[in-house]
């Protein structure tokens, strides 16, 4: 057993095939050696043998290969014995030299082919156990993965750039009906139990891809213009809606092959990070409502501090009014006291108004410092901060920026405050039109020396006639819940700084906001 | 004649005892002024002082404590008291301390000169 496993490749499926092949080239070497012993034909039947080591090749390992040459070199040597033992001449000595050149090339070339299969095979099987690995990666994990089918929808945005396409989204606004061709090329190959999990099963099956990308197509664009930029990931949060119609928050991710005929197998991964994003939420709320919190208790010991201030002076003239009054209605009434009554009393006034002054000042140099505000950076930081609600209603902010706008000397947070406004409002009014396109154009100015000029435009309705001469009236509101003081409050701000703050629509569509601001302001306009 | 009534006010507010001094002697009384309840301590004697109006929250004493000092010799001239706190707990104290009034401020001239009166025994 241990020799015919020594001999004979092990575990292999086709035991009766290997045996057929070694029982032929038994047949054959005995057939070769009958004939090269005791026939009279003269040539080198001897290399004949080479056959048998070929059949037997296919069924032998190295060791029964070198085994099976050496017997046919020795059955060569014996016929030579037999039929030319006494007689030995050139010609045949010549033939047994060619047939034992032959057996020796065919051994060595059998070698290597074996060698070389070996190899392959343990590549293969290497291969093998990768696939399986990777499958049951792909099945087991909790990430939700596609595999889809992106090598079509490549061509295509290979084909649109070629057309000179470079910007896929000005394409997409051009014409329409391209997005759902994108989708309609993209197919799913397989998608994994979490994916069926997070999607719902239709989402997942294998066949052409449902339309789960919601809230605008913003998202798929980016991902189409990854792929035209030959991008090797995409990743961005992005909304999705499940087969049963809820909404997740999800961070999509793709890697692109380098070889582009790998475009039919991409691995689409998807993480739900709606809690996290709805903790996130709740935590700014909460924090929000903190802050107006400790405002508001702010306010609170702030007006029981100066409750308390003012109560002794206004005490004071209330005693000495009435004291007045008395002197007054003596008969005759004493004027001389009168006078200092009266005297006291406007002391005591200007100290009232003493304290409100205080305060105030007191107030207006705890928060506001002025600081050197980069106009790019506080657009970059309010975009930041407004992330959520720009997509959430998927809107899009393009900002026209200019490098020649210098920094101004202003109170950031004031000149947030601003901007945050105008923007919620200009998100909120193309909500309220349903607006299927939402832009929002900022664009930085420098209009003279003094000045800058940030403009906030919407792509909604624009403002009516009937709200134009009100905007910012306080109290005037176009919301069903707003309170009217939003625009009156930015105006304010501004004006306090000696900026100022005006609306109207663009001739080209939709309600625009400038803000101009003093690059220096010169005094505090408290 | 009869000796004209002097009465104490005693209140850390300048502006405050400026005003009552005038509205003291409006009224035809000689009239002392104390900026603490530690000044009014120090004063001899006690029985010039025919009525007090106190303020109630000062800094260093308080006029109740002020108040319980006095309780602790047997004379000691009627106590009104002025202030711009309305607490419940501060009042029961003050009354069960023995106080003449407890008034709330700014404090009502009329209400005020009544109870001077009362309190002198007019």
């Amino acid at each position: 057993m241990s020799i015919t496993s020594t001999i004979l490749r092990a575990g292999e499926a086709q035991g009766g095939h290997n045996l057929a092949l070694g029982v032929i080239a038994v047949a054959l070497a005995t057939a070769v050696f009958y004939v090269d012993t005791y026939t009279d034909i003269e040539g080198a039947i001897a290399v004949l043998y080479v056959i048998t080591m070929l059949l037997a090749a296919q069924a032998t390992t190295r060791i029964g290969l070198l085994v099976i040459a050496a017997v046919c070199a020795a059955l060569t040597l014996l016929s030579y014995v037999v039929t030319h033992g006494n007689s030995a001449d050139l010609q045949s000595t010549i033939r047994l030299i060619v047939a034992l050149a032959a057996l020796l090339v065919t051994t060595m070339l059998l070698l290597k082919t074996e060698t070389a299969r070996v190899t392959l095979l343990s590549i293969n099987s290497a291969l093998k156990e990768s696939e399986a690995r990777y499958r049951s990666i792909f099945d087991r994990t909790r990430v939700a993965l596609w595999e889809r089918d992106y090598s079509k929808l490549r061509s295509y945005l290979m084909d649109v750039r070629a057309q000179g396409v470079t910007d896929i989204k000005a394409h997409a606004r051009a014409n329409p009906a391209v997005v759902d061709h994108c989708v309609d090329l993209i197919r799913v190959v397989a998608a994994n139990e979490a994916a069926r999990e997070m999607l719902g099963p239709e989402s997942s099956a294998a066949g052409v891809l449902r339309r789960s990308i919601i809230r605008g197509q913003e998202k798929f664009l980016d991902v189409l213009q990854a792929i035209m930029d030959g991008e090797r990931v995409f990743e961005d949060k992005v909304e999705v809606r499940a087969d049963n119609g809820e909404d997740k928050l999800v961070l999509f991710s793709v890697s692109f092959p380098e070889d582009p005929a790998a475009f039919n197998r991409v691995v689409v991964s998807m993480v739900d990070i709606t809690q996290r994003e709805m903790a996130l939420k709740a935590l700014a709320e909460a924090q929000a409502e903190l802050t107006k919190a400790s405002k508001a208790a702010t306010v609170g010991a702030m007006s029981a501090s100066l409750a308390h201030e003012l109560n002794q002076p206004l005490g004071a003239i209330v005693v000495n009014s009435q004291t007045l009054l008395r002197w007054l209605d003596r008969d005759p009434p004493d004027l001389a006291a009168v006078r200092r009554s009266a005297e006291r009393m406007i002391r005591d006034s200007q100290r009232a108004s003493e304290i409100i002054q205080n305060t105030r000042s007191h107030l207006s140099l705890s928060s506001n410092k002025l600081e050197s505000v980069s106009l790019d950076r506080l657009v970059d930081e309010t975009m930041a901060l407004m992330e959520h609600e720009l997509q959430r209603s998927g809107t899009t902010v393009l900002v026209d920026r200019k490098p020649d706008i210098p920094p101004v000397s202003a109170v950031k947070i004031e000149l947030q405050q601003v901007l945050i406004n105008l923007i919620t409002n200009a998100i909120q009014a193309m909500d309220e039109a349903g607006n299927p396109e939402r832009i929002i154009r900022i664009t930085m100015e420098r209009p003279d020396i003094e000045h800058v000029c940030i403009a906030v435009r919407d792509s909604g309705p624009g403002i009516t006639d009937d709200a134009k001469n009100k905007l910012f009236a306080p109290f005037f509101t176009t919301k069903a819940t707003g309170m009217g003081m939003g625009l009156s409050i930015c105006r304010s701000t501004l004006e306090a700084r000696g900026g100022k703050l005006e609306g109207t629509n663009h001739p080209e569509g939709g309600a625009i906001f400038e803000m101009r601001l003093l690059i220096k302001p010169e005094v505090e306009h408290a | 004649m009869p000796p004209v009534p002097t009465i104490a006010v005693v209140d850390d507010d300048a502006a405050i005892r400026e005003a009552m001094d005038d509205l003291v002697k409006s009224c035809g009384y000689e009239c002392r002024l104390f900026a603490s309840a530690e000044e009014f301590l120090a004063f001899e004697p006690r029985s010039a002082i025919n009525c007090m109006v106190v303020d109630v929250k000062m800094p260093g004493l308080s006029g109740i404590e002020l108040q319980a000092e006095l309780n602790k010799h047997p004379e000691r001239p009627p106590m009104i008291f002025v202030t711009s706190y309305e607490d419940e707990r501060t009042r029961k104290t003050a009354i069960n301390g023995g106080a003449f009034a407890f008034l709330g401020k700014p404090v009502d001239i009329e209400k005020l000169i009544g109870c001077v009166e009362l309190a002198l025994g007019h």
